[in-house]
């Protein structure tokens, strides 16, 4: 078992480099992290500062909400990758199932994958990291002559290997999950076979998801009326905002797909759109996945703007004072700036899940990709058609990530400032047009490569047998 | 090779001419077929059999512009498609050839009626009201009336090969490929596919090239050529699985020991084109009979 997962491991390493992608980020930021507080805290202590303790602790505190974040993002992008990258492996699972392997042993030999994607991200975003920690010193000083050092700690090593081993392997056996349930029959049969979930399965989850959603937004509704009369509204509506963002992500499929459904039907015309269309319907699951790694990126980002506008629009109205209100928006500003670049990290491991997607999508259609071809699909045809399926996925997971975002910020603001007055969500227009137009956008790049390779696929793979 | 004996009689829906196909490096060199000519009578099934590794697959892709031979010219009726363009070859195999495979035929996102449709899909033209005709015609043929919103998935494998059927059919194309159509069925639904294949000829005039290694299913062709090792070895006329059998059996013997006395392709083929002078008459007759058969 070990001796075919290490084989597989070897032969198919492309198929996880997004994967060993998202890991490296997410190592990266950690390591970026736990530097840039170390080297301020220890900055502050030079400058006099008596107890620098709380500041530490106050600081690793909200990057530890933005490193977890990151971790769950990826956590949901690789797990996406290692599902469809066995769902392409189902023929091959069920024979092992029918010589004799357990549905356990299927699960234990993904740990060996999961392992290995999350040393290979490891190392190369810990290395990453420390790199680009010292760049930024050496640049700081060799502009403001500020004097830093880098400061060396072996959690700078420590918290990033455990975070991405565990996430990785525990990934990793969740995407086996689907696929060690295979029947070993399955194996016997020359057909291709559907790459479904078992309609019992995304039953379950949908219907776990759905009571996760509802609970969660329970809870945000009672953070807002406690955030009323007190500022720890924010307690309660945190765990609300993560129950109902694992809930939506878990019954992702079951309300993507009516929506996917409606637009993609309104796809007419085209031969090419029209297939796009169908393709996103056949498999709302894969769909549904896409859809979410865009969704949690626009979200984020949308949150934390919607947040700090209502928060701005707040503090005018409370000063009155116009250089106090001019240096308190300063730091709101800046304070933006910042959590925009906390944010970032995750934007990205969501960007490289859509990307990862759409090409392991191509991959494993490569035989109907053939069929198509050989029956009159032009080479331009199959990048048009993988084109409007990343358009399609990318518009509907950034107005639904954009709508969940407004949920939240408007949920976080005021159950932290909702004692100073309750205030409706603020969100300017531009900033839609600008999510809107930048989704649309990478969805246009990244569908460049999946396209040309699905309009590679040779005519002839159709005529091979499976 | 003398297979002119059938064109005099009717027009050529494919014209082959000294294909060859060289695999690998020039160091070691795979020579997949070696000199193949080839003339395929418009109206007529054509059975190419061999073993695994003759040639037939890739003589096939050859044929269907699926892959470029190293020499040699092929033509679909006057149209001459060696060294076409991807994107004009595209379209003529959208326009004018049909496909049927082993297994994994239809798109699995797309329901039957779609799937049969789908060359009008790709086109992204409505089909002419005669168009439709036709469609409608060629579906209860079929049986399939009852099985349009069907996916796939819940079709039996020989309700699936008799949809492949159907959109190989439904453009009216110069020719229909058809790779061991019948190689992933059970003997009563692969009957089936093949007695479809050969009505579409009888009933609708529809040419038709099969590929096969199994005399069963070559017993529905009007013709049957033999490749082995890259070369045409025969070319008969049709008769019964029992019949084929024996002629190829006979044949690849002869094939073997010609091997093992050392005399090598040059003289097999030397020897095959003479006997498929013969062959060729046997053909035409047989195709000169069909008309009587069909009625």
């Amino acid at each position: 078992m070990r001796l075919w997962a290490l084989r597989e491991l070897r032969e198919t390493a492309g198929r996880y480099a997004a994967g060993v992608a998202v890991v490296a980020v997410v190592a990266a930021f950690a390591v970026l992290l736990l530097e840039t507080i170390e080297v301020f805290v220890r900055a502050l202590s030079t400058t006099g500062m008596q107890d620098a303790a709380p500041v530490r602790a106050a600081l690793t505190s909200v990057g530890l909400v933005f490193l977890g974040i990151a971790v769950l993002t990826a956590a949901i992008v690789i797990s996406g990758t290692f599902a469809t990258v066995y769902a392409g492996r189902r023929r091959d699972i069920a024979l092992l199932r029918l010589v004799g392997a357990t549905s356990r042993q299927v699960r234990r030999a993904s740990r060996i994958d999961g392992l290995a994607v999350g040393a290979a991200g490891a190392i190369a975003g810990i290395a990453a990291g420390i790199l680009v920690s010292l760049a930024a010193i050496g640049i700081l000083n060799a502009s403001f002559g500020a004097g830093l050092e880098f400061a060396w700690t072996p959690q700078l090593v420590i918290v990033p290997a455990v975070v991405c081993l565990a996430v990785s392997t525990l990934a990793a056996s969740n995407g086996a999950k689907i696929v060690a349930r295979v029947s070993p029959a399955e194996g016997a049969r020359s057909d291709a076979g559907s790459t479904q979930l078992p309609a019992s399965a995304a039953r379950g989850r949908g219907i776990v998801g759905i009571v996760l959603a509802v609970v969660g937004i329970g809870f945000l509704a009672l953070g807002v009326i406690v955030g009323l009369v007190s500022p720890f509204g924010l307690l309660i509506a945190f765990p609300g905002g993560v129950l109902s963002i694992v809930g939506i992500i878990l019954g992702a499929p079951a309300f993507t797909a009516p929506i996917v459904g409606g637009v993609t039907r309104m796809l007419r015309g085209r031969g090419a759109d029209l297939l796009a269309g169908a393709n996103l319907r056949a498999n709302p699951v894969r769909t549904a996945r896409t859809v979410v790694s865009v969704l949690i990126g626009v979200t984020l980002v949308t949150m934390f703007t919607v947040a700090g506008e209502m928060y701005l629009a707040q503090t005018r109205a409370y000063f009155g004072d116009a250089v106090e209100l001019e240096q308190v928006s300063q730091f709101i500003t800046v304070m933006l700036i910042v959590v925009y670049v906390l944010t970032a990290f995750s934007v990205l491991v969501a960007a490289i899940g859509l990307g990862s997607n759409l090409s392991l999508s191509v991959l494993q259609r490569r035989r109907e990709i053939a069929v198509l071809r050989s029956v009159g699909l032009t080479a331009r045809q199959a990048r048009r058609m993988v084109l409007v399926e990343s358009v399609v996925v990318a518009g509907i997971g950034a107005v639904l990530g954009l709508l969940l975002g407004v949920l939240y910020g408007f949920v976080g603001a005021n159950s932290t400032f909702g004692v100073q007055g309750f205030s409706g969500p603020v969100l300017s227009p531009w900033f839609v047009v600008a999510v809107l137009g930048g989704a649309v956008g990478f969805s246009m790049l990244a569908s460049i490569l999946p396209g040309r390779r699905a309009s590679r696929v040779h005519p002839a793979e159709a005529l091979r047998d499976s | 090779m003398s297979t002119s004996a059938p064109q005099s009689l009717q027009t050529r829906a494919v014209v082959a001419r000294g294909i060859t196909k060289v695999f690998g490096s020039p160091e070691s060199p795979v020579h997949a077929l070696r000199g193949v000519d080839l003339d395929v009578a418009a109206g007529s099934v054509t059975a190419i059999m061999g073993p695994s590794g003759s040639g037939k697959s890739t003589l096939l892709q050859v044929l269907a512009g699926l892959d470029t031979p190293t020499s040699g010219q092929v033509w679909l009726a006057e149209q001459e498609i060696t060294g076409m363009r991807d994107e004009p070859l595209t379209l003529l195999r959208r326009q004018r050839m049909g496909f049927v495979f082993q297994a994994f035929n239809l798109l699995p996102a797309l329901t039957a009626e779609e799937n049969i449709r789908l060359p009008f899909l790709l086109a992204g033209s409505r089909p002419s009201t005669d168009d439709e005709a036709w469609i409608g015609a060629v579906v209860t043929r079929l049986g399939l009336r009852d099985r349009l919103n069907h996916r796939p998935h819940q079709l039996s494998g020989g309700q699936q090969q008799r949809v492949a059927i159907a959109r190989a059919l439904v453009t009216r194309p110069d020719v229909i490929f058809a790779d061991e159509p019948s190689g992933a069925l059970d003997s009563a639904s692969g009957d089936e596919v093949l007695g479809l294949l050969r009505s579409a000829s009888t009933e609708y005039g529809q040419t038709v090239v099969l590929i096969t290694h199994d005399p069963r299913a070559a017993s529905v062709a009007d013709r049957v050529i033999l490749m082995s090792d890259g070369a045409v070895i025969d070319d008969f006329a049709g008769g019964t699985a029992e019949q084929i059998s024996a002629q190829v059996s006979g044949r690849m013997h002869g094939q073997a020991t010609a091997h093992i006395a050392g005399i090598g392709g040059v003289q097999t083929s030397g020897f095959a084109g003479g006997q498929s002078a013969g062959s060729a008459a046997a053909a035409a007759q047989n195709t000169a009979h069909l008309p009587a058969v069909s009625e």
